[in-house]
C-alpha cells in the first residue's frame, strides 16, 4: 500500500485565489518524497491538504489508505507535521518543546523523556537541551522544530521546508536524521525549492509548478528527461548574443548556459560563439527542472 | 482511553503554562490587583464592600480567563504555528481547549488564593462558593467568544487589541464590582444585559447581598448568553479542514 496518495488535489479559495490545481502522486511507505517548485508553486497548500488543515476543493488524498476527509482522525492518529513557519515559543527550553509536544499527542512521561534525549543526540541539540529557546540561534530554534515532529515517530511525517534559512552543517544534520527516520518505519513528504537538497535526500521528487505536478520520479529517472547531459556556462561579454529561440541555451545576460549531448559538442558551441568558458559540468536536478517546466515558466 | 486523554490536556497545559512560570510577575500582579481592589472597596463599602471583592473577582477573574487569557494562548498558538502542529496530531479540540483552559486557570487561582484569608475573616465561604459555581457558567461563555474571535480574526497576533477591550470594560464598567441596586430602576436592566453583571447578580441574590430585580431576569440572561455563545462558536470555530 502506498503511504500516501494525492489525487487530482485542488484548493480554490472562495476568492478565486488557487493555492493548488491539480496535484497527484503517490509515495512508498519508508521513503522520502520531496515536492519541489518555486515559492507559489502549491507545495504548501498540497502539504496543508495532506495534513487534514486545508479541505480540498476537489480530488482526494489518502494517508496509509484513509481519507484525508472522510477518516480525518484515523489519518491524524498517523501523522505529524512541521509547518514551513514554525516558531517555537522562546519561553520554552528545547526539552519542554520536545517533551510536552510528546505528551501532548498523547505520550506518557517517561517515554516521551526517553524520544526526547535520543533526537537531541541525533539532532546535536544536546549541550543547548535547557537552555531557553530564545537564546538559540536561528538554525538551533529550527531544529528544535524538527526534532519535536522527528521524535513523535508518527507512520506519515510532513515537513514544510524544514531547512530553510539553515546552513549547511544544519542541513546536514536534519538530513541524516531525516534519513535515520525513515529506517525506523516512517514515511516523509518533505518541501523544498532547494534542488540541492532534492538531489541529495530524496527517494522521489515531485516538480510542481503553478499549482500543477509536471513530473515526478527519482532523481536520475528526471535527469534523463532532458535531451542533454553536459552544461557549459560561458561569459556573454559583449552581451550580444541572442539565443532565446535556440533551447539549448539559456541567456543569462551576461553569461550564457549552454546545454549539450556531450563535452565536446558544449565546447564546439561555445567556441563558435566565441565566449569565454567558465565551467563545464554535468546537468542536474535544477536542469531538469527548468527543461521539464519551460525554463520554470 | 482516559489517561491518553488526560495526557493530552497535560501536555497542552505543560507547553502553555511555560511562560507563566518564566514570567510570574504576571501571577503577582494578579495577587496585587486583589488587594488593592479589596483596600478600595473596605474603603468605600466596609466589610459589605469587601464581601463585594470576592463576587466580583471570582466572576470577573473567571470572565477574563476565558475572552482574553484563552483567546490570547489560542492566539498565540496561531500565530507561531504551534496550532497546526497541533491540528495534524492525534489531539482533538477538547484536549487542546482544556490544556489550554488548565494553564490559564493559574491567573484566578492566584487570585482566589489571596482571597482564601479574607473568606476566612468574613466567613464568606457561601460566597466564594455560589461564585465558583455561578463562574463556571461564565467561564463556559467567555472560552467560546474569546475562541470565536481568535479563530476567525485575520490577524491574531493582535487579538489581543480585540480581547482587551472586550474583557476588561465588561467586568469595571456594569455592576461586577459594585451591585446593581444602587443604580436607577430602569438603568438596573440595563446594566444586567451583559453576562458578568448577571451573573454576579445572581450571586449577590443568592448569598443575600441586594436583590436589585427579580431573579429570573438575570437567570434569563445568562441562559441566552449561553446560547448565543454555543451557536456562535460553533458556526465559526474550526479544527482543520478549513
Amino acid at each position: 500500500m502506498e503511504a500516501i496518495v494525492a489525487n487530482e488535489l485542488a484548493k480554490i479559495y472562495p476568492n478565486g485565489v488557487w493555492g493548488a490545481i491539480n496535484v497527484s502522486f503517490v509515495t512508498s511507505p519508508r521513503s522520502i518524497t520531496v515536492l519541489l517548485g518555486p515559492n507559489g508553486a502549491g507545495k504548501t497548500t498540497t502539504v496543508r491538504m495532506l495534513a487534514t488543515l486545508l479541505k480540498p476543493t476537489k480530488g482526494y488524498g489518502l494517508i496509509l489508505g484513509y481519507d484525508i476527509v472522510r477518516d480525518v482522525w484515523e489519518v491524524r492518529k498517523r501523522i505529524a507535521l512541521c509547518p514551513q513557519d514554525v516558531s517555537v515559543d522562546i519561553n520554552w527550553t528545547p526539552w519542554e518543546a520536545v517533551k510536552g509536544f510528546l505528551m501532548a499527542r498523547g505520550w506518557g512521561i517517561g517515554d516521551a523523556e526517553r524520544e526526547a534525549m535520543r533526537w537531541f543526540e541525533e539532532l546535536e541539540l544536546w549541550d543547548v537541551r535547557k537552555r531557553l529557546v530564545a537564546h538559540l540561534s536561528g538554525g538551533q530554534r529550527k531544529r528544535v522544530a524538527v526534532a519535536m515532529v522527528l521524535a513523535t515517530n508518527a507512520d506519515v511525517l510532513f515537513l514544510d521546508e524544514p531547512t530553510s534559512g539553515l546552513d549547511v552543517a544544519g542541513k546536514y544534520k536534519v538530513w541524516k536524521a531525516l534519513r535515520t527516520t525513515i529506517k525506523s518505519g516512517s514515511t516523509i513528504l518533505l518541501t523544498t525549492h532547494d534542488m540541492g537538497e532534492a538531489e541529495i535526500i530524496s527517494d522521489k521528487v515531485v516538480f510542481v509548478s503553478k499549482g500543477v505536478v509536471v513530473a515526478e520520479g527519482k532523481v536520475e529517472s528526471l535527469i534523463s528527461k532532458v535531451p542533454y547531459t553536459y552544461k557549459v556556462i560561458v561569459k556573454n561579454t559583449k552581451n550580444r548574443i541572442k539565443h532565446s529561440e535556440d533551447d539549448r541555451i539559456l541567456d543569462l545576460g551576461d553569461r550564457l548556459i549552454i546545454y549539450a549531448k556531450s563535452k565536446e559538442e558544449a565546447l564546439a558551441l561555445a567556441s563558435e560563439i566565441n565566449a569565454e568558458t567558465i565551467s563545464i559540468s554535468k546537468i542536474s536536478l535544477e536542469d531538469a527542472y527548468l527543461y521539464l517546466t519551460k525554463r520554470g515558466e | 482511553m482516559l489517561l491518553e486523554a488526560l495526557r493530552k490536556i497535560y501536555g497542552i497545559a505543560y507547553l502553555a503554562s511555560r511562560w507563566i512560570f518564566r514570567q510570574p510577575a504576571w501571577l503577582v500582579q494578579s495577587v496585587l490587583r486583589v488587594v488593592g481592589f479589596a483596600i478600595l472597596l473596605y474603603a468605600w463599602g466596609g466589610l459589605e464592600g469587601l464581601k463585594n471583592i470576592i463576587v466580583a473577582w471570582i466572576i470577573g477573574g473567571l470572565w477574563s480567563t476565558g475572552v482574553n487569557i484563552v483567546a490570547q494562548e489560542v492566539g498565540w498558538h496561531r500565530v507561531s504555528r504551534l496550532q497546526d502542529m497541533l491540528i495534524a496530531s492525534p489531539i482533538r479540540p477538547i484536549h487542546y481547549l482544556m490544556g489550554s483552559f488548565t494553564s490559564s486557570l493559574l491567573f484566578p487561582m492566584a487570585g482566589l488564593a489571596s482571597m482564601i484569608p479574607l473568606a476566612f475573616i468574613l466567613n464568606a465561604w457561601n460566597i466564594v462558593l455560589l461564585s465558583l459555581i455561578t463562574g463556571i457558567v461564565v467561564l463556559l461563555i467567555s472560552i467560546m467568544i474569546g475562541l470565536a474571535i481568535v479563530m476567525r480574526v485575520e490577524r491574531p497576533v493582535n487579538v489581543s487589541a480585540i480581547t482587551n477591550p472586550i474583557a476588561w470594560p465588561l467586568v469595571i464598567i456594569p455592576p461586577v464590582y459594585y451591585p446593581a441596586w444602587i443604580l436607577p430602576e430602569p438603568l438596573r436592566y440595563i446594566s444586567l444585559i451583559v453576562p458578568t453583571s448577571a451573573s454576579a447578580e445572581i450571586v449577590r441574590q443568592l448569598a443575600g447581598l441586594g436583590v436589585s430585580v427579580n431573579i429570573l431576569f438575570p437567570i434569563i440572561v445568562v441562559m441566552i448568553w449561553v446560547l448565543i455563545s454555543i451557536v456562535l462558536s460553533s458556526r465559526v470555530i474550526r479544527w482543520g479542514l478549513e
